[in-house]
């Protein structure tokens, strides 16, 4: 018997040698997508491992708390005055932290009736659910409890809940694609769900503490970081804490692979990569000092520092990638676990200095939980780590040096908010940094509502938005009605795969600057359209979606079902999709366009021609291609069209079955026009 | 009908005609490309390439030795089999993956070192570098200083803006692609999935990105029966909206005008792009062969899992996308391109992930071989630049790879390129030992001394690229103030020991004299 196995085991070997050169299956995943190389030993443990795929999942239930402490007050110290605090604001915080919301215009009007403190602790918050947000307006909410609406239980969930996307169970279905991304964009168009806190989950998966699965980080692994994260989070654990959690994560071990960081014959043996990006990407502090300028020399001091950079460099991180050694993430079968434990007879001994200080501790786990508070204390990461979150979140003009609006002193004034309000974010800690609670007090404070707050939005930003705002119903999920994660895919965006290997996804910045961004919105208006309301089914189009139930939301429109105005319409999806509530941008030509669009379907340059508009054979739609309509054109000759458009109606009372489909499809048109206007790609802290 | 050339290409712009004719050439009748004036190709390589494992010294017994200390402090990114103390074994390897050359160095000095010849196990790799070294037309310039930090961000920030005065995260900031495109006649061109800062610039009609040459811009309303389909209403509203804000300048506010012109200027192009890049009748976008003839089978093939010849797709794609490009220059106007490759950050396993990496961009039948194949006047007309935000440490680490270090060397190269070697290619410093008989090969943390600004680079490339010539301490001229030091002035070269070593630490501005 044990010749036969020696047999067995050698003619495996040779197939996989023959077939994948001695690959690394944690790298390739499975036998037939081998890319890399790795180690005789990793050979051993897939050949000694279960070699069948078992499906075998994952659900970490999620953790539905609000993160922070509740007490308004709290946040009306810190916030703009009540004459500030409109309808729009309200919106832009929507738009900037939870994907548009979306939330009815009555419980807009509410909040923004609210003091902010009161109001901000309503709209951010890191429940699973929140009752203000994304609320069914066709179908129920959600069938999904509050704890299974984890990502790895929304993802069991969408595999086993017929939703077509994800087939098959977890452990098939997110083992060699992107389900992962693709239901965490799925949880965001799922109404009864909670989107801020999938834009806290892609804040720090994606960005600040980034991993990728295209760095060998397997999909179990990440989505149990991403959870875990979340859930302390949510559980309103010290900012530290979250990113030390993190920091000890199977997926951060594999990624880096300090996994195989080791003390061996009292020599460190491994690399220093994540010992470096332990202070540099997850805390901001880069050794260099508060201005960046500190002097190299064995000799300088470095102000603010608790030592210079020479000794940052040659000790700090040094030192660091000593606390990490141990950490076994190892055997599972062909793929690693998920959870990484922590030895101790491969670990460095004895205290180690980091930040100039002695720290003792017989685990990784020890050693890291032990310096991490004076982490987040270091002068560097107070200065740089709340810029950085912001930067993601709401704001890319944070530039003294390069405004792209208002003056240095202006930037520099809101920089000194952000700083100010991040290091006394600790009332809900007992004296240490809370995530939620600083951006609760950011999104009330004169930083966020300040006219110099520039954001572009991401791929992932503006599409997840518009799509939130477009989705009625959980049966659009079904038939995966907004193919969202294509559509990022259109734009070279992948959730979970980030464009920079270490330090996260595409910014704003370069997607305002990359014109295939900007042509794919732009194009969508004709293919995978976002207000598509019918999909044809091989002989003919069948409605899969009635935008009347949109005017549930509506202030209004609120339950009118027919004889909806145009004008009304158009103003009530201009707030909706643009978050400028007071219809300041709104104007002549804007409803010149979104008013053909509803009232005929056709553009207006095309009703501007009788022959065309009447629907004679003689048009010649072509000759008008490039006309160009001015808002002169439409307060002088076809002033007239105008109006009559604008008073159109919608769904017309006794409507047949076939124009009430037509009228969809028309707010569907509407909704594409204004998704690809300036409006929908940049955002500013107030309107201008 | 015969393929035109440059001269004659050239020649019909002058006519007017030139468009007219690109436009009817089949796809290997346009297959001459060529360059708008004198053109910048930067590939940028991110996460920190060793271009110390792609260029190496002879091995050596004597324990003194450069050769010495580099393979015997080498062995775990080198692999291959390689152990401590076994200049036999290092002269096999060395022998079976490395070509040897020697080459005069700026200070008159031959240099022996090998380049590699072997792609993790497949020999001839980076055969068209090694062509071009051999043919002069590679400046390999050494010790450059690339930033203090070695953060990833940080780095990749100065290094694209060529200013050493550069912050962390100031990511906005004019990129030095962006200001030689502003300083001359033309623009920069993008074909990174995202823009990356070095095309950063201020005056947006300057530049251009474009992932996907053959699907270029803006969709343009169908018509069937001179009746524009139903589902183009909305493309027909947008272009007359767009078009109305421009004119008009109904929107104020620059956050939102920045776009508005970005549909004016990629509006403009569509149609000619489109017209001229359309793919010939009967082919598909996958058809590469019949779109690209004769670049080689790296680009057309593709295993069981899709997997193309080059380890990475985007790059490929990137290199068709510039192929086009050079095929429409007049068009685009492209006298600055920006690549880039990312997976240089080889912390573990750098001989597996950086070796396929090295020969797609530098072997035959891949990047910059298939680019400029049969296209020596396209050759003459470009300068590419390659480098990497930071170098790697000495000593490779414990887990078959090396760790963040500041130095390291960057490749310019092109038909008026001065090749030779710039720069002390295995300085001194490195392999002698110290008091205790250590030399910093032998220690961990210890990088390549930066002793050549990127102002030294950038701005000579820039004033190659404009036709300026200027000598001197006043370099870069064309690219403007960036490389102005009164106005970002040089960080602080330090000795091994922390101190600060004298001024004269900086290379001299006229020993780099890299273009012929």
């Amino acid at each position: 018997m044990k010749l036969f196995l020696q047999i067995i085991y050698i003619c495996l070997l040779s197939l996989f040698l023959s077939q994948c050169r001695m690959l690394n299956l944690i790298d390739c995943q499975k036998l037939t997508s081998c890319t890399d190389y790795s180690d005789i030993q990793l050979l051993s443990l897939w050949i000694g491992a279960n070699i069948v795929n078992t499906p075998d999942g994952i659900f970490v239930p999620a953790v539905s708390a609000s993160g922070a402490s509740d007490d308004a007050d709290l946040y009306n110290s810190v916030a703009v005055s009540d004459a500030i605090w409109d309808e729009t604001q309200v919106r832009k915080v929507l738009h900037a932290f939870a994907y548009g919301g979306p939330a009815s215009d009555s419980q807009i009007t509410t909040w923004a009736n609210m003091r902010p403190g009161a109001a901000i602790v309503q709209m951010l918050t890191m429940q699973t659910k929140n009752q203000y947000l994304a609320q069914a307006l066709e179908g129920g909410n959600t069938p999904v409890s509050e704890t299974g609406a984890s990502l790895s239980g929304l993802t069991n969930f969408f595999a086993d809940g017929n939703m077509n996307d994800n087939p098959t169970n977890y452990a098939q279905s997110n083992r060699y694609g992107n389900g992962l991304g693709n239901s965490w964009s799925h949880a965001i168009k799922m109404r009864g769900l909670n989107p801020f806190r999938q834009k806290i989950g892609m804040l720090e998966t994606n960005y600040h503490l980034a991993t990728n699965l295209d760095k060998n980080v397997n999909p179990k692994q990440m989505v149990r970081y991403y959870d875990e994260i979340l859930n302390d989070i949510a559980s309103g654990t010290n900012y530290y804490e979250v990113l030390a959690n993190a920091a000890l994560s199977a997926a951060i071990a594999t990624q880096y692979n300090h996994r195989r960081n080791i003390i061996e014959n009292a020599t460190f043996r491994g690399n220093e990569d994540f010992a470096r990006e332990f202070h540099q990407l997850f805390f901001g502090i880069l050794g260099t000092g508060v201005n960046g300028n500190c002097g190299v020399l064995e000799t300088d001091t470095c102000d603010g520092n608790p030592e210079n950079f020479y000794y940052h460099e040659l000790r700090t991180i040094r030192q660091t990638a000593e606390a990490l050694t141990d950490i076994q993430v190892e055997g599972g079968g062909d793929f690693l676990p998920d959870v990484p434990t922590f030895g101790t007879t491969q670990h460095a001994s004895g205290n180690l200095t980091v930040y100039n200080q002695a720290y003792s501790g017989t685990t990784a786990s020890e050693r890291i939980q032990a310096f991490a508070p004076q982490s987040i204390q270091h002068a560097e990461s107070l200065q740089s780590l709340p810029v950085i979150i912001v930067r993601f979140l709401a704001d890319e003009n944070l530039d003294p040096d390069n405004p792209i609006s208002g003056t240095a002193s202006d930037i520099n004034t809101k920089l000194s908010t952000i700083r100010s309000l991040w290091a006394g974010s600790t009332v809900s800690n007992s004296g240490q940094i809370n995530l939620i609670e600083f951006l609760r007090k950011y999104a009330v404070s004169d930083a966020f509502h300040n006219a110099t707050r520039v954001k572009y939005r991401t791929t992932i930003d503006r599409i997840m938005t518009i799509a939130n705002l477009t989705t009625l119903g959980n049966g659009e999920l079904d038939i995966n009605l907004i193919d969202s994660f294509s559509k990022m895919g259109s734009e070279n965006v992948i959730p979970f795969r980030p464009e920079h290997d270490v330090f996260g996804g595409q910014t704003g910045l370069e997607a305002a600057d990359t014109d295939d961004v900007f042509k794919s919105q732009y194009n969508s208006v004709r293919s995978n359209r976002f207000g598509t309301a019918s999909v044809w089914n091989g002989s003919a189009n069948v409605p899969v979606k009635n935008f009347v139930n949109i005017t549930k939301d509506s202030a209004d429109l609120a339950a009118a079902t027919t004889d909806i105005s145009v004008k009304t319409m158009a103003e009530f999806l201009w707030k909706r999709y643009t978050a400028d509530n007071s219809l300041q941008y709104l104007g002549t030509i804007e409803r010149a366009h979104i008013y053909s669009l509803l009232a005929t379907g056709t553009d207006f340059m095309f009703q501007t021609n009788s022959e065309c508009r009447e629907n004679t054979f003689r048009c010649s739609d072509s000759s008008i291609n490039s006309l160009i309509i001015y808002e002169s054109d439409i307060t002088g000759q076809y002033n007239d069209l105008y109006r009559q458009f604008e008073s159109d109606v919608l769904f017309k009372t006794g409507e047949s079955a076939e124009l009430n489909s037509a009228d969809n499809d028309r707010i569907g048109y509407a909704i594409d026009f204004i998704a690809s206007t300036p409006f929908l790609f940049v955002q500013e802290g107030i309107n201008q | 009908m015969k393929a035109i050339n440059r001269k004659d290409f050239l020649k019909l712009m002058g006519t007017g005609v030139a468009l007219g004719v690109l436009g009817k050439l089949s796809p290997l009748e346009s297959a001459t490309l060529a360059a708008n004036g004198r053109t910048l190709i930067n590939i940028l390589l991110e996460g920190g390439p060793d271009f110390r494992h792609l260029f190496v010294p002879p091995p050596s017994s004597s324990t003194t030795s450069y050769g010495y200390k580099y393979w015997n402090n080498r062995t775990t990114s080198i692999g291959r089999g390689a152990s401590s103390n076994d200049p036999t074994g290092w002269q096999t390897i060395y022998e079976n993956a490395y070509e040897e050359m020697s080459l005069t160095d700026n200070s008159g000095n031959t240099i022996t070192f090998g380049v590699l010849k072997d792609n993790n196990g497949t020999d001839n790799a980076n055969a068209w570098l090694r062509e071009k070294i051999k043919s002069g037309n590679v400046a390999i310039i050494n010790n450059v200083y690339h930033s203090i930090s070695r953060d990833h961000s940080h780095s990749l920030l100065i290094l694209q803006s060529g200013s050493y005065q550069t912050g962390i995260g100031q990511a906005g900031i004019q990129g030095w692609g962006g200001a030689l495109a502003s300083a001359i006649s033309g623009k920069v061109i993008s074909f990174t999935n995202q823009l990356r800062p070095f095309s950063n610039v201020s005056d947006k009609s300057k530049l251009l990105s474009f992932t996907n040459s053959r699907s270029f811009g803006l969709r343009q309303p169908t018509f069937t029966n001179d009746r524009v389909s139903v589902s183009d209403a909305g493309l027909r509203a947008l272009n007359s909206y767009y078009q109305a804000l421009n004119t008009a300048g109904t929107v104020s506010s620059k956050v939102y005008d920045k776009f508005v012109q970005q549909q004016i200027k990629i509006q403009n192009l569509s149609t000619q792009i489109q017209s001229q890049l359309a793919l010939p009748s009967g082919t598909s976008s996958s058809d590469l062969e019949t779109i690209y003839p004769g670049l080689g089978s790296s680009f057309y093939t593709t295993d069981t899992n899709g997997q193309t010849g080059f380890k990475s797709r985007n790059f490929r794609s990137q290199i068709l996308n510039l192929y086009d490009a050079f095929q429409v220059s007049s068009l685009l106007e492209m006298r600055v391109a920006s690549l880039n490759y990312g997976g240089w950050d080889s912390h573990k396993n750098q001989l597996t992930d950086i070796e396929p990496q090295f020969n797609d961009i530098f072997g035959t039948e891949r990047g910059l071989y298939a680019l400029f194949n049969g296209q020596s006047s396209l050759f003459d007309d470009c300068v590419v630049t390659i480098g990497g935000e930071f170098g790697r440490q000495l000593k490779s680490n414990g887990d078959l790879g090396t760790d963040h270090g500041r130095g390291n060397t960057y490749l310019v190269i092109g038909g008026g390129v001065k090749g030779g070697i710039y720069g002390e290619m295995f300085p001194t410093r490195e392999s002698t030992d110290d008091a205790s008989g250590q030399s910093l090969y032998d220690r961990f943390n210890r990088d390549i001394q930066g002793r050549t600004a990127f102002h030294k680079i950038f701005g000579k490339v820039c004033d190659w690229v404009g036709s300026t010539v200027v000598t001197g301490e006043n370099l870069g001229t064309t690219g403007n103030t960036v490389f102005d030091t009164s106005t970002n002035p040089l960080p602080t070269i330090t000795d091994d020991s922390g101190n600060q070593i004298s001024s004269n630490g900086w290379e001299s501005d006229t020993s780099y004299d890299f273009f012929n």
